[in-house]
C-alpha cells in the first residue's frame, strides 16, 4: 500500500464539494455481456493522439486532452518502460533463477507484458502502429478501436447504448461496474496474469487494489464533475453519491475478481499451493517480539488469516445489504488451514463469487442520500469489537475516506472528521524504508481513532 | 573453500530427529513398561548436603539434588506451566488435551502405573528424566563397584549412560530440539500461543547455564587416582583397576572432554534435526503439510523492507532451520584431520545429499513431504555414520587447532543468522578455553564484544525466561552477520 495514495485520497475528498443532492432515478440494468475484446484489432495510442481529438494538451481532465493527461501524468503510460529498469530485471532473474542480470528480459516476458501493456498482447491482433512502448494505453481500458475508431467521432455515436458500443469493441468505462471491471484484470489478477507469492518474493510489489482510492488518485482524463452530476442521462450512474457507490461497487467487483483468481489458483494442479499471496502479508511478515498481542479469537493460534484485504469490506456490505455470505464463510474456514484442499477451495470460491455477484447487483442499483451515507460511515467507524489487523484497518480507512468524500459531495459532515481521518492515515503509514507496519500501528491505536470518528459523527 | 561452505550453509534448511536410539526404541519401550520412576525424594536422601550421607565425594559431588533444586531451571519446568505465561499459552490453545503435549518436556510424563509412591509430576524435569527410572538400580548404584560397570551394563538396569557423548546429546536434544516418537514437538500453534522459541543448543554452553552438577573427568579424584577399599575380584591389582578406569572413562582424552562434547553435539544436533524433519514429513505424507515450526522462523517472520536486494534463489519458500547444520563442516574437518582429500570427499557427499533435501524443501511452499522424508532419511543416516567416525577419532592440540580454524571460516558467512553465529561462538569459546587457555586470555576484548552482541554467557540459576524475551528478540533483531564476522577476525583467523 502506498501511503501517499491514502493521503491523496484524503486530499481529493477535501477538494470536491458539490451541491447537496439525492436522486432516485432508475439506473440502467447491470452490465452482463463481456465480449472478447481481443477479437478486435488494436490500433495503437497514436490513433487517439491527434491534437484535434484527444491530444489537445490543455488542462488535464478537460475534454480533448485525454491523451495529453495520460501521457504526461498517468503512470499507466510508463508501464512498459519500467520493465527495462534494473529492479525489473532483478525480479525476473530471481524468479527464474537466471545466472546473470543480462539474461533477464522482462520486456519480452508474456506474464509481464500482459499487464504492463495489454492482456493477451502476444496473440491479440494489432496494427503495425501499435507500440508496446505506449504501455497501458487507451485501448487497454477502452477496448481495441478497430471497429469504432472512425465511428466514435461522429455525432450519432452518442445515441448508441453501452451495450451497442461494446458490440463494436468499446468497453464500458461509463458505469462504476464497468470501470472497476477493467482495472481488476491486472490490479487483482486473473488466470494467467497472476502476481503470486513467488513473484512478490522475487521483488514485484504486492497488489493491494482498492478501486475507490485508485480511481480517485489516477490522474483523471475525464471530467470528474460529470460522475457526480445526477442530471446526466448517459447511463453512467452519476450522482452525488458517486464516490460512495464507486467504493462499494469497487469492493464487490474486486472481491469477485479475487475469488475467480483463487478458484483458478486452487484448481490448477501445477501452480504453487498453498498460495501465500492469498493471506495477510503481515500475519507472518513481522518481527518476532517478546510481548504477544492479544490473539484473534476467530481462529486457532498460528493458523492463517485469509482474505483480510479483499473481503473484510464486502462482508460488511453484504451483511448490511442482506446478501448471502455462507460460501465465503466456508471458504474462509478452509483457507485458514495449513494446507487447504484445492478442490474444495476451487468449488467454494466459485460459489462465493456467485454470492458476491448478487451483492454487486444490489450495490450498483442502490442510490444513497446523505443520511444513508452518514449511517454507513458510522457503521464503518465501528460496530463490532473484533481485532482489526492492518489490512482490515486500511480497508476501513479507505472506505471511510470514500464515504466522507461522498458525504461532502452531498452535504456537510461534521468538521472534526477530516482531521481524524488524516491521523488515521498516519497511523497506517509504514515507517521509512519499510513495506510493513511499524510500532506506530496497533489494533488498539487504530480502534481509538475509530472511536473518535464515531464520537465526531454524534457531534460529541 | 569458504565460498563452498557459504553456498552450502546459505542454501541449508533442516530440522531434526533422533539418532541411534531409534532402531531399538520398540524393544526399549517394552522393557520400560516394567520400570518404575521413584521420584526425587529418593535421590535427595543421599545426593544432598543436608542428608547425613555416608558416601564420599571422590567420585560424584553428592550435592546434585541441591544444585538442581536451587539453581537448575529444569526443576521449575512444571511450575512454569502454571504461572501467568503458562496459563495464557494453554488458554490460547483452547484445547485441554494440549496440556499433555506440554508435559512431555516439562516433566517426566509417565503413566500412573509407572510412578513410584514418591514420584511427583510437579518436580518437573527431575533426576530420572536424564538418568533413567531408578527402581532397578537404586540399590546397586550405591555400591562402590557400580562405577566400574560399563555404560551398557548400567543401561540394562535402566540407568541412562550419560557419559556417552552421543546418548547425552540425544537426550538433551529430545526436548531442546524435539522428538516425534516421544511426542516432544513444539508446534507453530504453541509458539503462536506464546511459547518462547527454542534457542540454538550448544551443549557445553548449556551445561554451564544449568549449571553443571558434575565435575569434568580430570577433576574427579577417583578417576585420577582410582582406589577402592574392597575392589571386586578382577580389579584386586591396582594396575588392572587403573587401566580399567582409564579405558572406561576415556581418560586419555580427559583434557579434551568439552571439545569432544562440543563436536559430537554439533553432529547430533544436525542429525536430530534432519531426523525430526524426516519423521514429520513421513507423518504428513501427501495429505498435509509439515508443522510450520519445522521451518526457519525468519523465512517468514521478518519485517518487509523496501528495496531489499533480490538475492537468494527460491525466495518466497520457507526454508528449514539453518543453525543445526552450522557445525557440520567443522566435524568433517575433524574427521578428515590433515587429509585434504578425505575432507573434500566428505564435503562432496554432504553437499550432494543436502542438495536433494533442499530441492525437496523448496519444491513447493512447506516442501514436498514424500521427497523430504526420503532425502532427510538418507542425510540422517549419513550423519549417523559421521557421528560413528567422530567417536573413533583422536583428540589433541593439532585437531583442536583445526576445529578452531574451520570455525573461523564458518564465522565469515554473509548470511549467518543469530542462532548459527552463537553455535560457532560457543563452540569456539569452549575449545579455546579448554585447549588454548592462554589464547582465550589474550582475546578477552573480543569475547566481551561477542558476549554483548549475542549474550553468550547466560546467567545460570532459576528465573523466568519470559522476563528476558523482549530483550532477546531485540538482540536477535539487531544481529548483524558482518559485525559478527569482523569481531571474529579479532581471533586472527577466518580469512
Amino acid at each position: 500500500m502506498k501511503m501517499p495514495l491514502l493521503l491523496a485520497a484524503l486530499a481529493s475528498l477535501i477538494c470536491c464539494n458539490l451541491p447537496a443532492q439525492t436522486g432516485d432515478q432508475p439506473l440502467p440494468p447491470p452490465r452482463v455481456v463481456t465480449p472478447d475484446f481481443n477479437q478486435f484489432q488494436l490500433q495503437g495510442a497514436g490513433s487517439c493522439a491527434a491534437t484535434a481529438c484527444h491530444n489537445g494538451n490543455r488542462t488535464p481532465g478537460t475534454a480533448g486532452s485525454e491523451y495529453s493527461t495520460w501521457i504526461l501524468q498517468d503512470k499507466h503510460s510508463r508501464a512498459y518502460e519500467v520493465l527495462f529498469a534494473k529492479r525489473s530485471k532483478q525480479i525476473q532473474q530471481s524468479l527464474l533463477k537466471l545466472p546473470s542480470l543480462e539474461k533477464a528480459h522482462p520486456e519480452k516476458n508474456r506474464l509481464c507484458l500482459d499487464c504492463h501493456v495489454h492482456p493477451g498482447i502476444e496473440t491479440a491482433p494489432k496494427r503495425e502502429a501499435f507500440h508496446l512502448q505506449d504501455g497501458v494505453s487507451c485501448e487497454t481500458c477502452h477496448g481495441p478501436a478497430e471497429k469504432w475508431l472512425t465511428r466514435h467521432a461522429r455525432a450519432e455515436w452518442k445515441d448508441l447504448s453501452i451495450a451497442g458500443k461494446e458490440k463494436l469493441g468499446m468497453r464500458d468505462t461509463k458505469t462504476v461496474t464497468g470501470r472497476a471491471g477493467v482495472c481488476v484484470d491486472c490490479h487483482v489478477g486473473k488466470p494467467g496474469s497472476d502476481i503470486n507469492h513467488d513473484l512478490i518474493a522475487a521483488g514485484h510489489p504486492r497488489l493491494n487494489f482498492e478501486f475507490g482510492a485508485y480511481h480517485a488518485n489516477m490522474p483523471h482524463h475525464w471530467n470528474n464533475a460529470r460522475d457526480k452530476d445526477s442530471k446526466l442521462d448517459d447511463g453512467r450512474q452519476s450522482g452525488p453519491d458517486f464516490e460512495a457507490r464507486a467504493w462499494a461497487v469497487g469492493q464487490a467487483i474486486t472481491a469477485q475478481a479475487a475469488l475467480k483468481l483463487l478458484a483458478h489458483r486452487a484448481g490448477k494442479e501445477s501452480s504453487t499451493w498453498p498460495e501465500f499471496a492469498e493471506y495477510d502479508c503481515f500475519a507472518c511478515h513481522h518481527n518476532l517480539q517478546g510481548k504477544s498481542q492479544p490473539r484473534d479469537r476467530k481462529r486457532p493460534p498460528g493458523s492463517y488469516p485469509w482474505g483480510t484485504w479483499y473481503f473484510s469490506m464486502p462482508r460488511l456490505l453484504a451483511r448490511r445489504n442482506k446478501a448471502p455470505l455462507s460460501a465465503l464463510d466456508e471458504l474462509e474456514r478452509e483457507m485458514s488451514k495449513a494446507l487447504p484442499r484445492r478442490e474444495l477451495v476451487s468449488k467454494k470460491a466459485l460459489a462465493a463469487e456467485k454470492e458476491i455477484r448478487l451483492l454487486v447487483e444490489r450495490l450498483q442499483d442502490k442510490r444513497s442520500g446523505t443520511k444513508e451515507i452518514a449511517a454507513l460511515f458510522s457503521h464503518l467507524a465501528g460496530d463490532d469489537d473484533q481485532q482489526l489487523c492492518w489490512n482490515d484497518s486500511a480497508q476501513r480507512y479507505l472506505g471511510l475516506a470514500a464515504l466522507h468524500n461522498a458525504w461532502k459531495d452531498g452535504g456537510n459532515p461534521p468538521p472534526s472528521l477530516a482531521p481524524t481521518l488524516k491521523e488515521m492515515a498516519e497511523v497506517l503509514r509504514f515507517p521509512k524504508g519499510f513495506d510493513s507496519p511499524g510500532p506506530g500501528f496497533s489494533p488498539k491505536i487504530f480502534r481509538d481513532k475509530l472511536l473518535s470518528l464515531k464520537k465526531g459523527v454524534r457531534g460529541e | 573453500m569458504s565460498k563452498f561452505w557459504l553456498f552450502l550453509i546459505a542454501s541449508l534448511f533442516l530440522a531434526g530427529g533422533i539418532v541411534f536410539a531409534q532402531s531399538d526404541s520398540g524393544a526399549k519401550r517394552k522393557q520400560d513398561a516394567d520400570t518404575i520412576y521413584i521420584g526425587v525424594a529418593n535421590c535427595a536422601g543421599c545426593h544432598s548436603k543436608k542428608s547425613p550421607s555416608k558416601f564420599s565425594t571422590e567420585f560424584v559431588l553428592m550435592n546434585e539434588y541441591d544444585t538442581w533444586h536451587k539453581e537448575d531451571k529444569h526443576s521449575q519446568a512444571y511450575e512454569v506451566l502454571e504461572n501467568s505465561l503458562g496459563k495464557r499459552i494453554l488458554e490460547n490453545l483452547d484445547d485441554p488435551a494440549k496440556k499433555n503435549a506440554c508435559l512431555n518436556c516439562h516433566t517426566v510424563n509417565i503413566p500412573a502405573e509407572r510412578q513410584g509412591s514418591h514420584f511427583r509430576l510437579q518436580d518437573g524435569v527431575s533426576c530420572e528424566a536424564c538418568h533413567g527410572p531408578a527402581k532397578k538400580w537404586l540399590g546397586d548404584h550405591q555400591e562402590y563397584s557400580w562405577r566400574l560397570k560399563t555404560g551398557s551394563e548400567k543401561a540394562a538396569l535402566g540407568m541412562i549412560d550419560m557419559r556417552n557423548r552421543g546418548t547425552q546429546a540425544r537426550l538433551c536434544l529430545s526436548c531442546h530440539l524435539g522428538n516425534a516418537a516421544e511426542g516432544k514437538i513444539l508446534t507453530h500453534g504453541m509458539l503462536a500461543a506464546g511459547h518462547p522459541p527454542l534457542p540454538g543448543f550448544e551443549i557445553t554452553a548449556f551445561h554451564q547455564f544449568m549449571p553443571r552438577h558434575w565435575r569434568l573427568a580430570k577433576n574427579v579424584p577417583f578417576l585420577q587416582d582410582p582406589k577402592l577399599d574392597k575392589p571386586p575380584a578382577p580389579f584386586k591389582d591396582p594396575l588392572v583397576l587403573k587401566k580399567h578406569v582409564h579405558d572406561l572413562y576415556q581418560l586419555q582424552f580427559a583434557d579434551f572432554e568439552q571439545t569432544q562434547m562440543a563436536v559430537r553435539n554439533g553432529i547430533a544436533v544436525f542429525q536430530t534435526s534432519i531426523q525430526l524433519l524426516a519423521e514429520e514429513a513421513r507423518t504428513v505424507k501427501d495429505q498435509g503439510i509439515l508443522d510450520l515450526a519445522m521451518f526457519q522462523c525468519s523465512s517468514c517472520h521478518h519485517e518487509l523492507k523496501k528495496n531489499n536486494q533480490p538475492g537468494a534463489p527460491a525466495r518466497g519458500r520457507p526454508r528449514a532451520p539453518t543453525w543445526p547444520a552450522v557445525l557440520v563442516p567443522m566435524a568433517l574437518r575433524h574427521i578428515a584431520g590433515p587429509d585434504q582429500e578425505q575432507y573434500t570427499g566428505l564435503a562432496k557427499e554432504y553437499a550432494d545429499q543436502l542438495r536433494l533435501l533442499r530441492d525437496a524443501v523448496l519444491a513447493r511452499p512447506f516442501g514436498d513431504p514424500r521427497k523430504m522424508a526420503t532425502s532427510a532419511d538418507k542425510l540422517a543416516a549419513w550423519a549417523g555414520r559421521i557421528q560413528d567416525q567422530a567417536a573413533k577419532t583422536n583428540w589433541d592440540r593439532q585437531s583442536a587447532r583445526r576445529l578452531l580454524d574451520e570455525l573461523g571460516v564458518s564465522s565469515q558467512q554473509k548470511e549467518l543468522d543469530y542462532d548459527s553465529a552463537r553455535q560457532i561462538a560457543w563452540t569456539y569459546r569452549t575449545i579455546q578455553k579448554e585447549v588454548f587457555p592462554e589464547e582465550a586470555k589474550g582475546h578477552v576484548d573480543v569475547w566481551k564484544v561477542l558476549d554483548r552482541d549475542m549474550r553468550l554467557t547466560i546467567r545460570p540459576g532459576k528465573y523466568l525466561i519470559e522476563e528476558h524475551l523482549t530483550e532477546t528478540f531485540e538482540r536477535i533483531g539487531k544481529f548483524d552477520p558482518a559485525a559478527f564476522g569482523k569481531s571474529f577476525r579479532g581471533f586472527g583467523r577466518g580469512k
